[in-house]
């Protein structure tokens, strides 16, 4: 009787971590100014090319890792520029 | 200063201080009257009526005491004479009849709005009057008048290439037949109308103008150029129209240009002003919002301890509603004033940002219902205000240093735009990973709510792409770019 259960909590579990676990990679993944390139033919047109793929993919139901990814894209691209600003 | 303002002038200070609180549609308690409460309507209308008498009163008062302070203050009777300029360009009575109109339609939220922009603009007129700094709100005139002025002439030079182009068709015909001529004589009128609001606009330019500005020249002989259109148009002759159109359209592109450079100016002048006025403004968005947040933490804490339970006692909640309220009115105020100025691209949005946030914590406030999740919301206020003065300080600080430099300069300004886009964008990554977790935690629905779920980060992230743009679009890329670029 106790057996059935277990192996469907299991599998329950087990599928929420395969849904989850986008999620989680998403925001555990280091994103910084130095492993980003920056098209320096049009900067700013290159960040704002992240900002329309993460709302592209925030027109879905639910924000997924993609649009988590694109949104830190951007961030470092941003430090990238202001860093560079600041040498001048 | 403030201790040489005659009585006189300290009476009607009152009087603006008791129409500023006169009326407000919302009810004490902070919700919207009900839509039936018939007799609350009719109280609400009464009492802004009265504020509009107050205010013609006031505006009355101030001729009058320019009149009788005249030679023997005129300093005083200046500022006087400003400050019923400023009331009647700004139509303040008539926003007010407006407000009138609104309750009467019970139409609240709209009625709230105009209402704010009306104490928008008597707190103004309060600044005016008790300011040590009159330089800066003449210059701050000034360039509202500049930005009206550029619509104003944005609206005339359509319609001139409206009827350049309708002369161009009507040229066509070697022999016009009635109805040909009967469309000339229409288009004669229209010609003529429009010359009139070029001239209006060449005497609101030549108000204003310093020795530098030429735009009221340029619309003076936009004007005269409509006028040799006319005649043409008139006898029926489209095709003698279209040389002095074409000449208006030049004069008036030429004006365009003219008063660009003239706000260019005046912006930069400003610059160092704005600024400041901002960065009081996040000053006290933050310390009110503090004492916002040790209150509400008293009130939801159940400590027994004695000395807490004694400071319990002694909060005022409708202290923290005021202070709450004056948070977003100091937001709402601070992006009116960034975005009359256009002082920058992203800086707006991102205080509009911060009142976003702010916003729903009045309601519960009022209802004396706050808890833990007001407090966290105070607390996210605090911080986006604190990293937001922080980018205006640096700004500050390097503006300083470029002084003089024109490029130095606007690349100072270019690493504010993109500080702040980098502000809000992490802040709406924060968002979005919230909405994550909300689905993961099941937050509760109060805080989903305030994010208006994946929706509104939607509308902010397009709005970042769009601010981004628009950065781009004022020439970032010419200051991104050159031969030092090694950090690419």
């Amino acid at each position: 009787m106790t057996r059935r259960p277990r192996v469907l909590s299991g599998l329950v579990l087990g599928a929420a971590l395969a849904v989850l676990a986008p999620h989680a990679a998403a925001q555990n993944e280091e994103i910084t100014p130095e492993s980003v390139e920056v098209d320096m033919v049009d900067p700013l047109g290159d960040v704002a090319s992240d900002m329309h793929d993460a709302a592209t993919g925030l027109d879905r139901e639910a924000p997924g890792a993609d649009v988590i990814r694109s949104q830190r894209t951007a961030i470092a691209k941003l430090d990238k520029l202001v860093e560079s600003l600041k040498k001048r | 200063m403030r201790s040489t303002i005659p009585n006189a002038v300290r009476v009607g200070l009152c009087a603006m201080a008791l129409l500023m609180g006169a009326t407000s549609v919302r009810a004490q308690d902070g919700a919207k009257p009900v839509p039936d409460e018939k007799s609350r309507r009719e109280q609400l209308e009464f009492r802004q009526k009265k504020a509009i008498a107050h205010m013609q009163e006031l505006e009355d008062r101030m001729f009058q005491l320019a009149e009788l302070l005249g030679d023997a203050e005129p300093d005083h009777s200046m500022r006087l004479i400003m400050g019923l300029q400023k009331s009647r360009e700004d139509l303040i009575v008539e926003e007010m009849e407006e407000v009138t109109g609104l309750i009467k339609e019970e139409a609240w939220d709209a009625a709230e709005e105009k209402q704010r922009q009306v104490l928008f603009r008597l707190r103004e007129l309060r600044e005016l009057l008790l300011s040590t700094d009159l330089d800066l709100l003449l210059k701050l005139q000034r360039l509202r008048k500049l930005n009206r002025g550029l619509l104003d002439l944005a609206k005339i030079a359509k319609e001139e290439e409206r009827l350049g182009g309708a002369s161009e068709e009507l040229a066509k015909a070697e022999s016009p037949d009635d109805e040909q001529k009967k469309r000339m004589e229409s288009l004669a009128r229209a010609q003529a109308e429009n010359r009139k609001l070029a001239e209006i606009l060449r005497a609101e330019m030549a108000e204003i103008a310093d020795s530098e500005m030429k735009a009221s020249e340029r619309l003076d002989e936009a004007g005269k150029a409509m006028k040799s259109a006319e005649r043409p148009l008139e006898r029926g002759r489209a095709e003698d129209a279209r040389k002095p159109q074409k000449d208006a359209r030049e004069k008036l592109e030429e004006a365009k240009k003219d008063l660009e450079a003239a706000r260019e100016r005046l912006l930069k002048e400003l610059q160092r002003f704005i600024r400041k006025a901002i960065l009081q403004s996040l000053f006290q968005m933050i310390d009110n919002q503090t004492r916002v947040n040790e209150d509400l933490t008293l009130l939801t804490s159940s400590s027994p301890d004695l000395a807490i339970r004694r400071r319990r006692a002694r909060v005022q909640p409708k202290r923290i509603e005021d202070r709450q309220r004056e948070v977003v009115t100091l937001a709402r105020d601070a992006v009116q004033l960034l975005e009359e100025t256009q002082y920058a691209v992203a800086l707006p949005w991102s205080v509009r940002y911060i009142q976003e946030w702010a916003e729903p914590n009045v309601a519960p406030i009022a209802a004396q219902k706050a808890t833990r999740s007001e407090i966290r919301r105070g607390e996210k206020v605090i911080a986006d205000c604190r990293e937001l003065a922080d980018i205006l300080m640096e700004e500050d600080k390097y503006a300083k240093q470029s002084e003089g430099n024109d490029r130095a300069e606007r690349t100072v300004k270019l690493l504010a735009e993109l500080r702040t886009l980098r502000y809000l964008q992490d802040r709406v990554l924060a968002d979005t990973l919230l909405a994550v977790e909300g689905e993961r935690k099941s937050l509760s629905e109060d805080e989903l709510r305030i994010l208006r779920k994946v929706r509104a980060i939607r509308n902010w992230e397009a709005t970042l792409r769009e601010l981004t743009l628009e950065i781009d679009r004022r020439g970032a890329a010419e200051l991104l770019g050159g031969d030092n670029d090694e950090g690419f």
